[in-house]
């Protein structure tokens, strides 16, 4: 079959490769039908993020047919149509039953080191470097998906692939990254980031009862975007000296009550703690430039709540600790749990509540893949997200 | 019959295993330093400042034989904390060294100045090292003679925690076949309920003797043969058999060795 492979640094090559058979009972093989590219592969493929090899096969955003099933599988059928959850989960695992599915402690086969980077291991993710246990992913024309009977999640013929696909990660992760927050009615939120998540973020924002909710970017079609789609105001960070200053105006001098940094590792910004960051990142003393989530802190109202969902691979510098400790601050983080909220957001698809196509502004066969990650990558032709059709 | 909740620190043991790191590191320095002693005087006499007459050359290759020797007794011999004090002693013995350089006008100054206070620094570690594994060994002159180690024997203690019960969870544990090899080694098993219903805390508690003390150990846990690794590796296997039915395999994790993240071809 024919698969997106990474092959080093800014370079992944559609390649021939065997195509994935059932390893365990509980497996499943899912033909693709539909797939993307997500902000955190370009992480991978700015070689930002650790153990990779070349030829692993990329893509945790899948959908598609099931081809066929291990002997234990009992809730999914060959020929189901599904979407599949970008973590790896069991299913059965404390983590599992008290629905933290990125949290699942029996699908990461190199729990071992990813322990002694992070303390514990997280859970298996699909195409995400051997640090999360070294998966085949879904860019490609076939997948093995372990644990079909908790993660694919069957859906209706009614609705179109590009609909529903973002169920499988960026979706669930804007939704998570809002609720994290506790939004009550009347709140401000501030978001910064205005990739795909960040515009389910703000879009969640607003469906648990945000009052406004200020999107932060420097793209001007990206602020375009948000602004236009989900009726976000917008703040450009190259046109004003300070953003936590800005922000701070546009709230009466309380700063906004939540703030949620969808920006992650590779933040930019400007000034000497970028080139500070920069510099650390290419000597290989930092792996993370956290400009966003510093700047989230700094801009946070006192005892409001930061909501990372961007990702973030290791140890971060300069981190304003004072600040967090002394004005009450909560920071709530983590991988999406996406099980959890797979049913709960495709009722709201099918209401009409929220339009997941609105990200949408480029679709490649399988094979231009490579052209779909430098477009994204560099933002050309106002790229916001690139589909990948078998 | 009691048994220890799993995972409580192994408190005097703590306190050695800092001393452990710094000695290590110690070790690999006096090698080092004593290494370019030895081969190359004129160039480090030099750099503490004293011109390289053959007298001072002998006098600096005695010192890098030291060190080597030093060195060497750090990384390979049990009462380690024995030999951070005959470090210490050395680095004295260095010091009086160099201040006899200062003293002489023919010499520079700076230099030596810059050597000695290098080698208080050292000291200083040598000092902290020695101490923290001297405190170690004293801590276990309360533990019963039964208990005590030996110096290069190091405990290990692995636990997971299974969300079954415990009645459960040791018929498993009895039922296991094979069984696993370190149980044979002389490690023994301890069950415990877990706190608020997480079901089952299993540890695996067991001793062994790296050959080649230290440096053997560590090379172990590069090669990730470290019984440690072993027995948790072990472990997160029981614990899948118990809550799933089977062990999860991934495409990489099916081969031994580097592998990249993509299918195998039939021939599996």
């Amino acid at each position: 079959m024919k698969a997106t492979c990474w092959m080093g640094t800014k370079h992944v090559e559609v390649t021939e490769v065997p195509d994935p058979q059932i390893l365990n009972d509980r497996d499943c093989i899912v033909k693709i039908s539909s797939t993307a590219i997500c902000g955190s592969d370009l992480h991978l493929y700015n070689g930002f993020v650790p153990l990779m090899e070349k030829g692993d096969v990329l893509g945790h955003e899948f959908m598609g047919e099931v081809v066929d099933v291990g002997r234990a599988v009992r809730s999914v059928q060959v020929g189901n149509r599904v979407v599949v959850p970008f973590p790896i989960a069991c299913g059965h695992c404390a983590a599992c039953l008290t629905e933290q599915y990125s949290l699942c402690e029996n699908s990461n086969p190199n729990a071992h080191i990813a322990a002694k980077m992070m303390g514990h291991s997280p859970a298996g993710i699909f195409g995400y470097s051997h640090l999360t246990g070294g998966f085949a992913g879904g860019q490609a024309e076939y997948a093995r998906v372990p644990f079909a009977d908790v993660g694919p999640l069957k859906v209706p013929d009614a609705l179109t692939d590009e609909q529903v696909l973002f169920l499988s990660d960026i979706l669930p992760t804007g939704y998570m990254g809002a609720e994290m927050c506790g939004i009550k009615p009347g709140d401000t939120v501030a978001v910064w980031g205005c990739g795909p998540v960040g515009l389910f973020a703000i879009a969640s924002a607003y469906l648990l009862g945000a009052e406004r909710v200020i999107a932060i970017d420097r793209i001007r079609y990206r602020l375009d975007m948000a602004r236009i789609r989900t009726g976000a105001i917008t703040l450009n960070y190259d046109e004003v000296d300070s953003v936590p200053d800005a922000l701070t105006e546009l709230t009466g001098g309380r700063g906004p009550d939540h703030c949620i940094d969808a920006v992650g590792m590779e933040g930019h910004g400007h000034g000497a703690m970028y080139a500070y960051d920069r510099f650390k990142q290419m000597s290989k003393m930092q792996f993370d430039r956290p400009i966003a989530l510093r700047e989230a802190i700094m801009s946070c109202a006192n005892g409001g709540t930061v909501s990372v969902i961007g990702v973030y691979a290791g140890f971060i510098d300069g981190f304003p600790m004072g600040s967090v400790m002394n004005r009450s601050l909560r920071i709530v983080a983590g991988q999406c749990h996406v099980h959890r909220y797979m049913q709960p957001l495709l009722e709201h698809i099918e209401a009409g509540r929220i339009d997941p196509t609105m990200v949408i502004t480029h679709r490649l066969p399988l094979e231009k893949a490579a052209l779909g990650y430098d477009l994204f990558l560099n933002r050309r032709d106002h790229c916001e997200k690139v589909v990948l059709h078998a | 019959m009691a048994t220890r909740p799993a995972g409580e620190a192994y408190h005097p043991q703590f306190v050695r295993q800092q001393g452990e790191g710094l000695a290590m590191a110690l070790g690999l320095f006096s090698l080092a330093l004593g290494a370019a002693q030895v081969a190359a005087p004129g160039v480090m006499s030099r750099l503490v400042g004293a011109s390289p007459t053959p007298r001072r050359r002998t006098t600096m290759r005695s010192v890098g034989l030291r060190e080597l020797a030093n060195g060497f007794a750090i990384l390979t011999q049990p009462r380690q904390a024995s030999w951070l004090w005959s470090r210490l002693a050395g680095d004295a013995v260095d010091l009086a060294l160099l201040a006899r350089v200062t003293t002489d006008r023919r010499n520079s100054k700076g230099r030596a100045i810059a050597a000695s206070a290098a080698v208080l620094g050292v000291a200083a570690l040598d000092y902290m090292a020695a101490n923290q594994l001297t405190v170690g060994e004293s801590a276990r002159r309360d533990i019963p003679v039964s208990d005590r180690l030996a110096s290069t024997e190091r405990r290990v203690a692995r636990s997971v925690t299974i969300h079954k019960d415990r009645a459960d969870v040791e018929a498993a544990w009895a039922a296991r076949s094979p069984r696993p090899p370190y149980l044979d080694d002389g490690a023994t098993v301890h069950f415990n309920e877990a706190p608020g219903d997480r079901g089952t805390e299993v540890q695996v508690r067991y001793r062994y003797r790296p050959k080649a003390g230290m440096l053997g150990a560590s090379a172990l846990m590069v090669a990730r043969d470290d019984p440690s690794q072993r027995i948790r590796d072990d472990l997160r296997r029981f614990k899948q058999e118990l809550e799933i039915g089977e062990v999860l395999v991934s495409d990489a994790s099916l081969t031994r060795g580097a592998h990249p993240a993509r299918p195998h071809a039939r021939a599996m």
